[in-house]
């Protein structure tokens, strides 16, 4: 081939670059063409899952969705509500309540055009969503503090559920999806997802899970309140479970006691600062890395999802790793498995790979307790993750978009599977995740940043301008071009540097070091 | 207890007592202040022994040894000789001071001396190694610097395995050499038969050559004496009867002048001379050929050894060759005509000095240009396999020779050549399958190794026109690999051909292509090559000396 | 034309230079015959044998900022002895070539002669292959590094900086280049081989016995050997072979000690370290803009204390 190449020039050199994307196009025609045939099996949703973004994109296009914008989601909670009207439409009147509120007159009408609701009938049943807000602020501060002291216990429960009960961890994950819907206060997924919701920032934009959430929520408005009450009992309670089922091994207590800090950072982290997703994210991976390596399944696990974190591109890829990872989830342990589950059950467009990026980087650091997972499941569940994912870097600066999607998903799991998820798993992945504490155990460092004692304050800066005497100096010109780039861009420019046609200007004899006081003593 | 120290220097073995110290008294500051006066150091510290090394292979010797912490037999003999007695059963009452406390308790291993290498002992060693030159009353200033220059080159490229052989240094010097010796034996040629015209001014039109013509006027000398009965000796000069008949003809019809016996004499001398010079340049050129084979043998298989010569040479040497990117090396050589056509956006120039190799001249006229440039990508992947591949092997030369002749076959008729993979292959396999011969007759490595060539008659015609002999010489060489061990020389299997000529291994030997070849035997082992291309020699060899003399030319004017 | 005119950048040369490149890379062996072409302060490119023919067209490309082939620089001492600034329209730090007529990583070098006729080379000094250079030109003190004075340089590499600092102590100095790298130790042989006073050791520095017979005692450690043990190995040296009173001269990377950390921390760190090592560090530069994150530590060793020198 290559000789082919030659042959026709250089016209011909780009050849091989078309393969990839040839290919891609390939595949993601075909998996659009299978998605479209069954829609309602698993093996549909396994499909599904697995569309590369560019066909649910252009499903989505064909949808009629084309902005990426509160529009986009304006439709699919329209759908959402007429699919589960109630909640929905309590959600959304909220919502509508709050933009008029906030004074987002654009928006409003938009909102109100798209949505097809009629003027003032949002003002209905509505709610007050900044005070929802507040509460659950308030409710999952108090609830962190009770986590903390029972991380211990949770580490050990999930180290040994890990190995010992997964059928016993599994239907304790069952039982927490299936109090999903408010029912069971001992339900951890209630909790978790309470938790979520409470960590929701409100914003102005619909979410589609925000939607699911309130509406559930809706249900029983005043029932919100207690819920959370309830799920903060739930969350000891199923504390208490999980601690029940093994104390046996000690050496996870260490590893299970820092995915819990972990995920207490992450619950803590998310709650307090409002920002995107991205820094949710962000933070996750943070903890994530400064973990100490766990099982090597954990640890490839995770790893694995960051990488799948870095690639934002191929739905195939996505496709690939997903599988990858749920074959690694059937085997090891793994909430983020079981919430991933719940969080599958969505009918909305799997976005694929960024949505499954985004999911695995809210699972990393959650601790994992053992979950027989039905691979179809997974996969289902990895394709509602990225799909959620997918939202989420659609919409802007949502500091709990993670969690909403994790409770969107979980409804929806719960809605249109039928197939018990371990809730309880879910939400005992929250609540560790809600009550990690921030790494103590820090990797390896030479150089302990704190106890760097500066002899003199010039030494603080390392920088060429920093330096006297800079700008006559021999390498000013230099700084004006290196000092533009970092890592590849600066080996770059350093290497053309180096050809040795470089002039300074003139060159000065003084002296512009900084130098090292002694007393007369030392 | 008295307290010796063993210090190495580049120069020798030395042991010095450390009187006149408390240990357990002394802190290491106030060795330290003792240390730098050599007057106090000098009455704390004195010398006890010291042998020097007897040669730089023994320094070398003593030097890996300390290096690796094992006490040599020199040491120990050194040791043993200068140390008091140590008696069986009885402890020392000396402590031995040591830099390196594996070297220690090696020594005392063997020799039951106890030996210390506490901080003590390093700060005394420290001052004697600061005031060593002033112990040592023999050694100059300057000769302990020259030892330690000497014995850390030698350390040092043993290390690297610094094979002086594959210094491509020769070649280099070696092509420039053959160039100037090319041009100087014209132009003695010209004036041998200007000269020798004044007396014999027909000769120049019946011998053509200029080898043969100072030949012939050596042995004709006087024309008038020139006779039937020296008709053989003619022929055997000239090859041709026909020629030498003329010869005598046009002595006895000359309208030459007649010279005086001085004057012949003269000329005589000169025409030796310019034979000589012939001949040496013949055995340079087969030094240049060993030279490649042994620092380039990939390249030289591909394009020829002065080809491949004159690349590294322009280079500057073979590791540039091998760093420039192959677009550059399909036009080394033509760089005036490349600046040229870039300041006037005009056409650069196709090829360099790679016009040379004969593939270039095969090709069609449209086809000269990716020839060129095929070959120059074949010869920068020889070159760097030759430059960074530490095995010597040509394998992987003739593959990329094979894959271009499969190129021109491919321009020609279509045959579509074989994948670049699979030759590569078959390349690798070739070549550890030639290494596991070689490893079988491993021989000691000389100075002088040598290696069994193949020869490229055409790159050897395209020398000059004198070379039609040196391809009749019998070439020989090779040699089974198991004759190795008596030849010393490294061998090559060809596996086309099992032209087993058994080499003349006594002249091969003494023959070394490390010598200038002034001894006139042509001893070096040489193969020849029965390729396809053997049937394009007369072509070839006709176009290469063009080319070459086209170079002379083009060098000639790049000189100017 | 596009196409083409991509090669090589050879769009650069101007002046009908080209033939000078080739010319230049043609003839190895004979470039000394070249070399005293006309006597002025002119510069020369390329590099010994040619240089490779890269190394010739580099040359000519590079003739930019006022340092054009046959432009007249003169030579002026730097306030380091052995170092010298090449000034003409621009500047550039030069050292005198110990091997005149060859250059030992194709960089440029400039020909000058004296009144008394005589012709001196000068190779130019790169700051952004060299750290020494580095420091010279970001305004360190004092480098200690002399004529005559005694260096050992630790991390020689291919010897670009080493043959520099073999140009500045001169052929009454010493050089030890102790370079553990087996590609690097083959050019650092090499051209220690044309510069006697260059020793070369193929050998880690981490374990200074095992090269003691091949050093004596040094004036001056120079240190880049970019490893996060490396203020242990420069102690290590120096408690063989620096004498006291002796200097040092240790390049910090601050990535090779902890990519996480700080580089103004990393440094005060090492500062510490080698202080607890009977080391007196004096001052510090950075390297940039020549290096990222690097720093130049130039200090002493025991320095006697004002008691001993009252003792002794």
């Amino acid at each position: 081939m290559s000789h082919i190449y030659k042959f026709r020039g250089r016209k011909c050199r780009n050849f091989h670059l078309l393969f990839p994307a040839a290919f891609l196009f390939f595949t993601t025609q075909l998996c659009m063409i299978q998605g479209g045939e069954e829609s309602n099996s698993s093996v549909s949703r396994r499909i599904v899952a697995f569309k590369p973004r560019q066909v649910l994109l252009a499903q989505q296009k064909e949808k009629g969705k084309l902005k990426r914008t509160g529009q986009t989601m304006t439709k699919t909670l329209v759908k959402e509500e007429q699919q589960q009207p109630e909640t929905k439409i309590a959600l959304l009147h909220s919502v509508i309540q709050y933009i008029h509120d906030k004074g987002f007159a654009k928006t409003f009408k938009r909102l109100l055009k798209e949505a097809q609701v009629e003027d003032d009938s949002w003002k209905a049943d509505s709610f007050d969503l900044e005070e929802m807000y507040c509460k659950y602020l308030d409710n999952c501060r108090s609830a962190d503090t009770d986590f903390k002291g029972q991380k211990e216990q949770e580490q050990g429960a999930d180290g040994t559920m890990d190995k010992d009960a997964p059928v016993e961890t599994a239907s304790k994950k069952k039982k927490k999806k299936s109090t999903e819907e408010n029912d069971d206060a001992k339900s951890v997924i209630s909790e978790v997802k309470a938790d979520e919701f409470m960590k929701e920032p409100i914003d102005k934009k619909k979410k589609k899970k925000k939607n699911k959430l309130t509406s559930e929520s809706l249900d029983d408005n005043g029932k919100q309140e207690d819920s959370l009450p309830k799920v903060i009992e739930g969350k000891p309670e199923s504390l208490e479970i999980i601690s029940a089922n093994g104390n046996k091994d000690s050496s996870e207590t260490t590893k299970p006691k820092d995915k819990l800090k972990k995920q207490k950072l992450r619950m803590v982290s998310l709650v307090d600062d409002g920002k995107g997703a991205e820094s949710a994210v962000i933070r996750n991976t943070d903890t994530d890395t400064v973990d100490v390596p766990l099982d090597d399944s954990k640890l490839k696990l995770k790893e694995k999802k960051r990488k799948k974190k870095d690639v934002s591109d191929t739905g195939v890829e996505n496709k690939g790793n997903s599988q990858e990872t749920s074959d690694n989830v059937a085997n090891k342990e793994s909430k983020k498995r079981k919430r991933s589950a719940s969080d599958e059950n969505k009918d909305k467009p799997v976005e694929g790979a960024a949505i499954e990026e985004s999911k695995r980087r809210k699972t990393e650091g959650i601790e994992e307790a053992e979950v027989v997972v039905k691979q179809g499941e997974v996969n289902s569940v990895l394709g509602g993750d990225g799909h959620v994912g997918a939202e989420t870097e659609k919409e802007n600066g949502d500091v709990s978009e993670p969690q909403k999607q994790f409770n969107v998903n979980t409804e929806g799991v719960l809605k249109k599977n039928g197939v018990e998820r371990s809730a309880a798993q879910k939400s005992a992945r929250k609540q560790r995740n809600g009550s990690a504490e921030p790494k103590t155990v820090n990797a390896f460092q030479r150089v302990k940043v704190d106890a760097v004692e500066f002899a003199d304050e010039r030494l603080q800066d390392n920088s060429y301008w920093a330096k006297s005497g800079a700008e006559i100096g021999y390498g000013a010109k230099a700084q004006e071009v290196l000092g533009q780039v970092k890592g590849r861009g600066f080996r770059h420019e350093k290497t053309k540097k180096k050809r040795g046609s470089y002039r300074g200007g003139q060159i000065d004899l003084q002296s512009h070091s900084v130098k090292f006081n002694y007393s007369d003593n030392e | 207890m008295a307290l010796y120290l063993l210090y190495e220097s580049a120069s020798g073995y030395s042991l010095f007592l450390a009187g006149g110290l408390d240990e357990i008294g002394q802190n290491t500051d106030a060795v330290r202040s003792s240390v730098t006066d050599f007057n106090r150091f000098g009455k704390v510290v004195q010398l006890a022994a010291f042998s020097p090394f007897e040669s730089a292979l023994e320094a070398l010797k003593q030097c890996n040894s300390i290096s690796e912490g094992q006490m040599a037999d020199e040491l120990r003999n050194f040791l043993e000789i200068n140390l008091p007695k140590v008696k069986e059963g009885k402890k020392a009452k000396f402590i031995l001071g040591v830099s390196e406390p594996k070297l220690g308790s090696h020594i005392h291993e063997e020799t039951k001396i106890p030996c210390q290498s506490n901080e003590f002992v390093l700060e005394l060693l420290r001052g004697v190694r600061l005031h060593f030159d002033k112990y040592i009353k023999n050694l100059k200033t300057g000769d302990l610097e020259k030892a330690q220059l000497g014995l850390g080159h030698s350390y040092s490229r043993a290390k690297v395995k610094f094979n002086v052989n594959r210094v491509d240094n020769m070649v280099i010097q070696a092509i420039f050499l053959l160039d100037t010796l090319d041009k100087d034996i014209n132009s003695f040629s010209m004036r041998v038969r200007e000269w020798y015209s004044w007396h014999f001014p027909e000769l120049v039109k019946i011998v053509n050559d200029n080898y043969l013509y100072a030949k012939v006027a050596k042995f004709v000398d006087d024309k008038s004496k020139l006779a039937e009965d020296s008709l053989p000796g003619l022929t055997e000069i000239v090859g041709d009867e026909d020629k030498a008949k003329e010869i005598i003809e046009a002595a006895k019809a000359s309208m030459g002048q007649d010279l005086s016996p001085v004057d012949l004499i003269n000329v005589k001398q000169f025409a030796q001379r310019v034979i000589d010079l012939a001949e040496y340049r013949k055995t340079l050129y087969d030094y240049l050929v060993a030279k490649m084979n042994d620092i380039a043998p990939n390249l030289a298989a591909l394009i020829g050894e002065v080809v491949g010569a004159r690349l590294i040479s322009h280079a500057g040497s073979l590791t540039n060759l091998a760093k420039c990117p192959s677009s550059t090396l399909q036009i080394l050589g033509a760089e005036k005509a490349l600046f040229r056509a870039l300041k006037t956006r005009g056409n650069t120039p196709k090829y360099g000095l790679i016009f040379h190799s004969s593939f270039i001249g095969r090709a069609s006229a449209r086809n000269k240009g990716r020839m060129a440039r095929y070959l120059a990508n074949k010869c920068s992947i020889a070159s760097r396999i030759d430059c960074f591949l530490e095995k010597n092997t040509n394998a992987f030369g003739e593959k990329l020779r094979e894959q271009v002749e499969e190129r021109l076959d491919f321009y020609d008729k279509g045959v579509a050549p074989r994948k670049n993979i699979d030759v590569m292959k078959a390349a690798l396999e070739n070549s550890e399958k030639k290494e596991l011969e070689m490893d079988v007759d491993d021989a000691p490595d000389e100075p002088s190794v040598k290696k069994s060539k193949q020869k490229k008659s055409k790159a050897q015609g395209a020398e000059d026109g004198e070379a039609m002999e040196e391809d009749k010489t019998p070439a020989v060489t090779n040699g089974d690999a198991f004759d190795e061990p008596e030849t010393e020389k490294k061998k090559k299997k060809r596996e086309k051909r099992k032209l087993e000529e058994e080499s003349e291994k006594d002249r091969a030997t003494e023959d070394a292509n490390g010598d200038n070849g002034l001894t006139a035997e042509d001893g070096t082992a040489k193969k020849k090559k029965k390729k396809k291309s053997r049937d394009e020699d007369g072509e070839t060899l006709t176009g290469s000396s063009e080319g070459k003399k086209k170079k002379k030319k083009s060098k000639s004017k790049d000189n100017e | 034309m596009v196409a083409r005119g991509g090669r090589g950048g050879g769009g650069g040369f101007r002046g009908g230079r080209g033939g000078d490149g080739g010319r230049g890379g043609g003839r190895g062996g004979g470039r000394g015959g070249f070399g005293g072409r006309g006597g002025s302060a002119m510069k020369r490119g390329g590099g010994r044998g040619g240089g490779g023919r890269g190394g010739g067209r580099g040359a000519g490309r590079g003739r930019g900022g006022g340092m054009k082939g046959g432009s007249r620089v003169v030579v002026e001492p730097h306030r380091h002895a052995g170092v010298f600034i090449a000034k003409g329209k621009e500047d550039a730090l030069v050292t005198k070539n110990m091997v005149p007529g060859e250059a030992v990583y194709n960089e440029k070098r400039i020909s000058v002669q004296n009144e008394d006729g005589s012709k001196v080379e000068y190779r130019i000094w790169n700051p952004f292959r060299s750290k020494l250079a580095a420091a010279i030109l970001g305004g360190v003190d004092d480098i200690w590094i002399k004529p005559g004075a005694r260096v050992l340089y630790l991390g020689a590499a291919s010897g670009t900086t080493v043959s520099h600092v073999s140009d500045v102590v001169g052929p009454e100095g010493m050089v030890y280049a102790v370079e553990f790298s087996h590609r690097s130790g083959r050019d650092l042989v090499n051209m220690a081989k044309k510069r006697t006073n260059v020793i070369p050791i193929i050998e880690d520095a981490r374990h200074p016995a095992k090269y003691r017979m091949l050093v004596g005692m040094v004036d001056v450690i120079f240190s880049d050997v970019a490893q996060p043990d490396q203020a242990r190995i420069l102690a290590l040296n120096a408690s063989y072979f620096l004498k006291a009173g002796g200097h040092f001269m240790i390049s910090i990377k601050a990535n090779c000690i902890d990519s996480t950390a700080p580089a103004e921390a990393v440094f005060a760190q090492e500062v510490k370290k080698l202080k607890a090592d009977q080391f007196k560090p004096i001052e510090q530069v950075t390297l940039e803009p020549f290096e990222r994150d690097h720093a130049c530590v130039v200090g002493a060793y025991r320095v006697p204390t004002k008691q001993k020198a009252a003792a002794a």
